[in-house]
């Protein structure tokens, strides 16, 4: 491994590490987001810091380059985050479907509520409790 | 002085009826609301049935967005003490009075219904986390101790009402009162004795709580000293 691999490894966890805990600071990433990236931190200065670890694991595995087997590593954890955002994508996106579906219905039955204003409070409780919403 | 009794809901069907008619019956004197946070069983309809008081969410965002839609819920119809209670019927509101007593004496912001105010922890593997966050949070405030960190039932004042409405990240979890502890919130603890679950199962298993406790130690000793802090003028 180069010594300039090594310098770019430091920078880049330092970076990440720095860059986190701005984030922490102003309230603006989820604890489980944080404690992933400092991780992710803590295993590149590892590997900047100790190359035997890489050389070693290299060895082990069959990798002709201990560098190859260190972008290895950061692209395995780069997909496993971008694995897990894409699932969180798409539930957002299917809760802003339900959301404003939600929305849309409830605003339609209030302003029915109000055209029935002398509805009498049984007949009321019946269509509320008639209402089917989402999967129950 | 106006309480209101917060009861977050999350696939309760089993335990509602009985949670909300003890109220009913029992303590006129508090008004209460649920929280139905986007439940998959019949929450819902037995709450309509029932003509109860329902604040009802129509996805699922987990306790502490439910918490925060009952704080909005409290403050916009200007109540001045929100009490949080289960709705599996963990919580018994008998002891509401004793929290109000302390919260009046004391004047501090936040009073925790605690299991270990008086009485010793079990050594149960559970305990042990318990024990584990309650000695983080003594060493990252300078020594303030607060038994029971993971009860749910807790009475907040109008400041906390607030902050908890309206503050990004403020879940209702340890890490949040060690934070508000070293921003000079007051905190103080009253004996209470929880019932066992009656239906349902604990969402917590041993893989989820491992992760817990490790998300929790994590922001308390760690990512907490980096925290802008928000002081409270006392």
């Amino acid at each position: 491994m180069s010594f300039t691999l090594q310098v770019i490894l430091i920078a880049a966890a330092v970076t990440t590490v720095v860059w986190i805990l701005r984030n922490i600071r102003k309230f603006r990433v989820k604890m489980e987001d944080a404690i992933f990236w400092t991780f992710f931190a803590a295993i590149l200065l590892v590997l900047a810091l100790f190359p035997e670890i890489s050389y070693r694991l290299s060895s082990i595995l069959g990798v002709i380059s201990p560098a190859n087997l260190i972008f290895v590593i950061v692209i395995f954890l780069l997909v496993e985050k971008i694995f897990t955002l894409s699932i969180i994508v798409s539930q957002l996106e299917d809760k802003i479907a339900v959301l404003s579906a939600e929305l849309a219905l409830r605003t339609h039955s209030a302003e029915q509520k109000l055209a029935r204003k002398e509805i009498n409070k049984d007949e009321f409780i019946k269509i509320e409790t008639e209402k089917v919403s989402q999967v129950e | 002085m106006k309480i209101l009794i917060l009861i977050p809901a999350y696939n309760e069907a089993e335990n509602i009826e009985r949670v909300v008619d003890n109220l009913i019956e029992n303590y006129l004197d508090y008004d209460y609301v649920i929280i139905n946070d986007g439940s998959t069983d019949t929450t819902r309809k037995i709450c309509a049935k029932k003509d109860y008081n329902l604040l009802d969410l129509p996805v699922n965002v987990g306790l502490s967005g439910a918490i925060r839609s009952g704080m909005r819920y409290a403050n916009y119809y200007g109540y001045d003490y929100v009490v949080q209670l289960d709705g599996d019927g963990q919580h018994d509101p008998k002891y509401i009075a004793d929290m109000q007593a302390k919260m009046q004496e004391t004047g501090c912001d936040i009073v925790i219904g605690s299991r270990f105010k008086i009485k010793k922890k079990p050594f149960t593997f559970r305990m042990f986390g318990s024990q584990m966050l309650t000695a983080a949070i003594w060493i990252t405030t300078g020594g303030k101790y607060i038994g029971d960190v993971t009860s749910g039932m807790r009475l907040f004042n109008k400041k906390m009402i607030k902050r908890f409405g309206y503050d990004m990240h403020y879940s209702p979890e340890p890490d949040t009162l060690a934070y508000l502890l070293n921003c000079g919130v007051r905190i103080e603890e009253v004996q209470v004795n929880m019932h066992d679950r009656i239906a349902g199962v604990s969402y917590l298993n041993f893989k989820s709580s491992v992760w817990y406790m490790m998300k929790m130690l994590f922001s308390i000793l760690i990512f907490q000293w980096v925290r802008i802090r928000v002081k409270e003028a006392n």
